[in-house]
């Protein structure tokens, strides 16, 4: 028995270089860090990197990794100087900080590496190229989204309000996400007042609260927007609650199940969602191209994309909501 | 103008002044403060901190502080939408679970800080981050949904026009005023945070006392976060976050001494109502948020300064 | 009359108005150099109004006068009080007490060496300024560890070291034990040759008859008079406080002895008491008496359940009873009032129902509620019984007078049946009047069969009111002694009671 494993184990030793050889060139070694391995959005970064490396074999080889929590700054580039040690030919990061990892980016690139980066912006040149939800596009595709429920809906919006409940002041996210609702809605539908803007400290119960208070302060509220899933959660439950889902076009970011139902039962007739999945995908793709010798932009927006109850069930959007969905490995 | 002397106000007079001038105020800037959807709304907007707000003032008046309330608010909560999602436990016996489990810590406060002689504001700090941990472990950090319909249309649902949050804030409101007045464990919660050597040598059990006060406050904040996920519709780990600044606030507002054996439940009722409308307010008429804030900070400090001067 | 020097400060029609109260009216008064003057009254009768007006706590009305070495002056703050040379060291000294002594010393103005302290310098200045006056501290020791005592003669030295001329005394003694009182007045006495002016505010008779030269007698706010020391006696300055002839204070009605009702065997508690033993009779007063360290307080706390103890037994009515805690030495009927009644005693932001009822909510309440009628009806009854002066029940124990916050706590007390009543030194921080009251409240005590255990300091009240007297040194009785043996033919015998304290026999 024992005789034969070790058999086996030096015949599968000596077969393998040989079949890899024969059917393509050796696959490039990729390394992924991400920002904080315990949240479910960076997860799904990796779900899209495993799945096109799961899909192209031959091309890439990847290895993960990533510190716990997005506050451990100093443990990312520790992780990211390590792996350079090692030479792979490609690093697709998502830096926690805009310059902590730029020394050790630098000296990757001068090593010959090839640097993409997702998500967040770095304060230098040394990357390849740059993948990232532009959150200000995002903002504006709610804002054009609204105006298309409204159309549908017949509610006339050559006047109105719209009310904006956004979790916190100063993150950069969330200000480009209402700046650009702001700025599209204000170009498509110049009559419709946008009120002054509601910060929740990020929480459900005050969003509520902020929501209902617009609800009841503005008889002539056409529209509200959540920028993200802790307002959205609390649009949408002021919404279901006082059955005001097709008086009052509620749209808001990302995909909460208590905003998945809502836009299911029409208490919310959009979402807007990132694409975590596309970043961990194309990013990937992108180092094997860079690597192939092909041209690849500096910038890529990866795109935000509307969801509403006509493509809810899509294979494609059902992804988005759910990027687990599309585990191939 | 003849002089308003301040020494012949009570704290409560005083509060209840404050809170006609305000009504009066909204009610001339808005013609939607007055409704009853908007009043119904105002008192939705109080009771989960309102509930909070009473057992602040239990520990308050002892002397002490509890820094655990939001976490205990958030661990009933999800306990409580975790049985009811995830087992199927039917809302009632769900909700009494939840609220047991939590109060629990409350126990457990109390123990640390008599027989471990830790200062409360030690204890209940470390206690609320470990209570986080836990509630963010047992849910995975993972929003529960899926609550009974029943469950959380109550958080809507009227009796004589009256929110039912309302209701149970309204007697929790009662019960504790009966408690501050009528029985020896509120005699005795004053008597330690008056002066705890002096209460030991009078024969009162300040172990009892103390478990108790933080018993008390755990237990209403525990009952905070089954009202809480019933208005939030799901379990939200992160819920009640923050909230012991605003229960204190409160506490303080209503004339609460941060030095023990002042206070009264009616000047809490009071605290939570002037926040709660303080905010409301400022959504009806679209006050800046950053403005807001800057009220409703100089608010407090404003109104204790007033109150320490009248007692002077 | 002696001869001193130059007058120092004087206070001419000194009036002081606080809404509803007039505190001062038309007070004069004056210090000279070399004179110790002692200020006496009542609680209430002006004396700390007058010491904050002349420190600059308060501003007098218009129309007082200030002169400062014969100069009209004013004073505005305490800091002008502190530069034209008016310093004062209270009973509860205020010292920063987590800070070094060098460091009080300098408080606020700690010497620099470039961008550094200079402590060098601190310690060195303080040693000397405390060498100065006498005394051998390290200027590096916190404050905190020195004992009372020790923490005033760093105040003084502080006083000294900032050229103070005039320096108030406000009750210093009231918590220092002999010994340390008679190296306060060595120092006294030395500030006093070398030209000070003290100003001297005691309620302890004996040490303004020993130690002062003059007295300044306030009753109401109002001036009475000024007299040298040497030409009354203490009957004589008591009628000129309280406006009458008064009897002598201790003499109260002691009925005759009944059975025993407390007896304490071998109390033992490691390195604080050992082996204490006595027993008390129904309508006795058992005195303690014993210098400070002794072990009274230790070993009745130890009785009445405050503090654990080793080994030992507590019988009442002839029965065991087994102590673990206050609660179960005041079911057992033991009532015990704390020397430090603020700290201990009441619960002073309080109101004077809720301090006369908190040991006792048990009788009136059933299954947790109290009965507020019966709680209301036992207050006033107590107020009225024994004369507690509150314009309402609901007053804050804070806004009573010392004798009347003692009092509140024997309500407590008798609300509570108490069969003992062990008083810490009853009348500390307590006027002449309400002294006289207390007695009284003993006598009534008395009469109703309680038994009273008296802890003091103070050899005048022990030996005035015990029917026998423990002496105790070092946590053991020295020797526990009748009234016959320590009043022979009515002649106290304070010289042997001091020996025993001190842990002499003959």
């Amino acid at each position: 028995m024992k005789k034969i494993l070790v058999l086996m184990l030096a015949l599968a030793m000596f077969i393998t270089p040989v079949i890899a050889s024969a059917e393509a060139t050796e696959p490039y070694e990729v390394v992924v860090i991400i920002k904080a391995t315990t949240s479910d959005f960076w997860q799904y970064v990796l779900v899209g990197a495993q799945n096109y490396a799961y899909e192209y074999p031959d091309r890439v080889k990847l290895t993960l990794d990533g510190p716990p929590s997005e506050a451990d700054i100093d443990q990312q580039v520790t992780i990211l100087e390590n792996h350079i040690a090692t030479q792979p030919d490609a690093i697709v990061i998502s830096s926690t900080s805009s310059d902590a990892t730029i020394p050790a980016l630098e000296e990757a690139q001068a090593n010959g590496i090839v640097v993409i980066t997702i998500d967040n912006r770095l304060n230098s040149d040394c990357y390849d190229s740059f993948l990232a939800t532009d959150n200000y596009v995002g903002g504006g595709l709610a804002a054009e989204q609204m105006v298309k429920s409204w159309e549908a809906a017949g509610i006339d919006y050559a006047a109105g309000k719209v009310g904006i409940v956004n979790a916190m002041a100063g993150v950069q996210v969330l200000t480009d996400r209402e700046a650009g609702f702001r700025d599209k809605l204000t170009e498509l539908a110049p009559g419709v007042e946008i009120l002054e803007t509601r910060f929740v400290d990020n929480d459900m119960t005050k969003a509520i609260s902020a929501a209902e208070d617009m609800v009841s302060a503005n008889a002539d509220l056409i529209g509200m927007f959540g920028c993200n899933n802790v307002t959205g959660d609390g649009v949408c439950r002021v919404l279901t609650e006082q059955e005001l889902g097709d008086k009052i076009i509620g749209v808001a970011f990302d995909s909460d199940p208590e905003e998945i139902a809502g836009l299911e039962s029409g208490a919310l007739k959009a979402l807007v969602l990132q694409d975590p999945y596309g970043m961990g995908y194309k990013g990937v793709d992108f180092a094997w191209q860079k690597l192939t010798g092909q041209e690849i932009p500096k910038e890529v927006d990866t795109g935000a994309t509307i969801v509403t109850i006509d493509n809810f069930y899509d294979d494609d959007i059902q992804g988005l909501l759910d990027p687990m969905t599309l585990k191939k490995y | 103008m003849k002089k308003i002397k301040l020494s012949n106000i009570s704290t409560v007079a005083l509060l209840l002044i404050l809170v006609a001038v305000m009504f009066i105020a909204l009610a001339c800037a808005s013609d939607v403060f007055l409704t009853t959807n908007n009043l119904q709304n105002l008192i939705r907007q109080t009771a989960i901190y309102g509930v909070i707000a009473i057992g602040m003032t239990f520990v308050i008046m002892s002397g002490g502080i509890d820094l655990s309330v939001g976490s205990v608010v958030g661990l009933s909560g999800v306990i409580c939408a975790m049985l009811m999602s995830n087992a199927s436990w039917p809302i009632f016996p769900a909700a009494v679970a939840a609220v047991l489990v939590a109060t629990l810590v409350g126990v457990f406060n109390g123990i640390i800080i008599f027989d471990g002689k830790v200062p409360p504001f030690i204890a209940t700090l470390g206690v609320n981050t470990a209570m986080r941990g836990v509630i963010m472990l047992i849910t995975g950090a993972r929003m529960i949904s899926g609550l009974p319909k029943a469950f959380t249309s109550f958080s809507r649902d009227t009796f004589l026009y009256i929110p039912m949050l309302g209701w149970v804030w309204f007697i929790i409101i009662a019960v504790a005023i009966v408690v501050i007045k009528y029985t020896t464990f509120g005699r005795n919660n004053f008597a330690v945070g008056s002066n705890t050597e002096a209460a030991r040598l009078s024969g009162i059990n300040i172990r009892l006392t103390t478990y108790g006060v933080y018993t008390v406050c755990a237990f209403l904040s525990a009952i905070a976060g089954v009202l809480m996920t019933a208005r939030l519709g799901n379990g939200v780990p992160t819920g009640g976050e923050g909230y012991e600044t605003d229960a204190i606030a409160a506490a303080v507002l209503g004339g609460a001494s941060l030095t023990g054996a002042e206070g009264s439940i009616i000047g809490t009722v009071l605290g939570s109502l002037i926040m709660a409308t303080l905010r409301n307010g400022g959504n009806l008429l679209g006050v800046n948020s950053f403005v807001l804030d800057i009220i409703i900070g100089l608010m407090i400090v404003f109104a204790v300064m007033l109150d320490k001067k009248r007692k002077k | 009359m002696e001869a001193f020097g130059n007058e120092l400060v004087r206070l001419e029609n000194i009036s002081k108005t606080f809404p509803g109260v007039k505190a001062l009216k038309n007070v004069k008064f004056s210090v000279h150099a070399g004179e110790i003057h002692a200020l006496v009254g009542e609680n209430g009768a002006g004396k700390s109004t007058l010491i904050k007006v002349l420190t600059g706590a308060h501003m007098a009305d218009p129309g007082g006068e200030i002169y400062i070495n014969g100069k009209k002056t004013e004073i505005p703050n305490p800091a002008s009080a502190m530069a034209q040379g008016i310093g004062a060291v209270y009973q509860d000294v205020m010292t920063a007490p987590h800070l070094s002594v060098g460091e009080n010393f300098f408080l606020g103005k700690l010497p620099k060496k470039g961008c550094f302290i200079d402590w060098a310098r601190v310690n060195r200045e303080t040693r000397e300024s405390m060498k100065q006056i006498g005394v051998d501290i390290n200027p590096t020791t916190l404050v905190k560890n020195l004992s009372v005592a020790a923490q005033e003669m760093v105040a003084i030295g502080k006083m000294v070291r900032e050229r103070a001329k005039v320096i108030i005394f406000d009750e210093p003694t009231a918590l220092l034990t002999n010994e340390e009182v008679g190296q306060l007045f060595a120092l006294i006495r030395r500030l006093k040759s070398e030209g000070c002016g003290i100003i001297y505010i005691s309620h302890r008779m004996e040490e303004i008859f020993s130690l002062c030269d003059t007295v300044t007698v306030l009753k109401d706010g109002e001036y009475v008079d000024t007299v040298p020391v040497s030409s009354v006696d203490e009957n004589g300055l008591i009628a000129m406080m309280v406006g009458r002839k008064l009897e002598d204070m201790y003499s109260i009605q002691h009925p005759e002895p009944g059975d025993v009702v407390l007896e304490v065997r071998n109390m033992t508690r490691a390195g604080v008491f050992k082996d204490v033993s006595f027993k008390v009779r129904k309508g006795e007063i058992f005195g303690l008496y014993g210098l400070v360290g002794a072990g009274r307080t230790e070993t009745l706390r130890a009785i009445t359940g405050a503090d654990p103890f080793d080994e030992g037994s507590v019988f009442i009515d002839g029965k065991k009873v087994s102590i673990r805690n206050p609660k179960t030495s005041i079911k057992s009927g033991l009532a015990f009032l704390t020397e430090d009644r603020k700290r201990q005693g009441l619960a002073m932001n309080l109101s004077v129902n809720f301090n006369v009822n908190i040991a006792s909510y048990d009788l009136i309440s059933k299954s947790g509620f109290i009965n507020l009628s019966k709680e209301k009806n036992r207050t006033q009854k107590y107020v009225k019984e024994i004369r507690i002066k509150t314009p309402t029940i609901n007053q804050k124990a804070s806004n009573l007078s010392g004798g009347n916050q003692q009092k509140v706590i024997i309500g407590r007390w008798l609300a509570c049946s108490s069969k003992v009543f062990i008083f810490d030194e009853p009348t500390v921080g307590v006027d002449v009047g309400a002294k006289v009251e207390i007695y009284h409240l003993f006598e009534q005590l008395l009469k109703q069969g309680a038994a009273i255990i008296v802890i003091s300091s103070y050899l005048p009240e022990v030996m005035g009111l015990s029917d026998r007297i423990a002496v105790m040194s070092e946590g053991r009785i020295m020797r526990e002694l009748s009234r016959s043996e320590f009043a022979k033919d009515g002649v106290m015998n304070e010289e042997m009671m001091v020996r025993l304290a001190s842990g002499i026999v003959d």
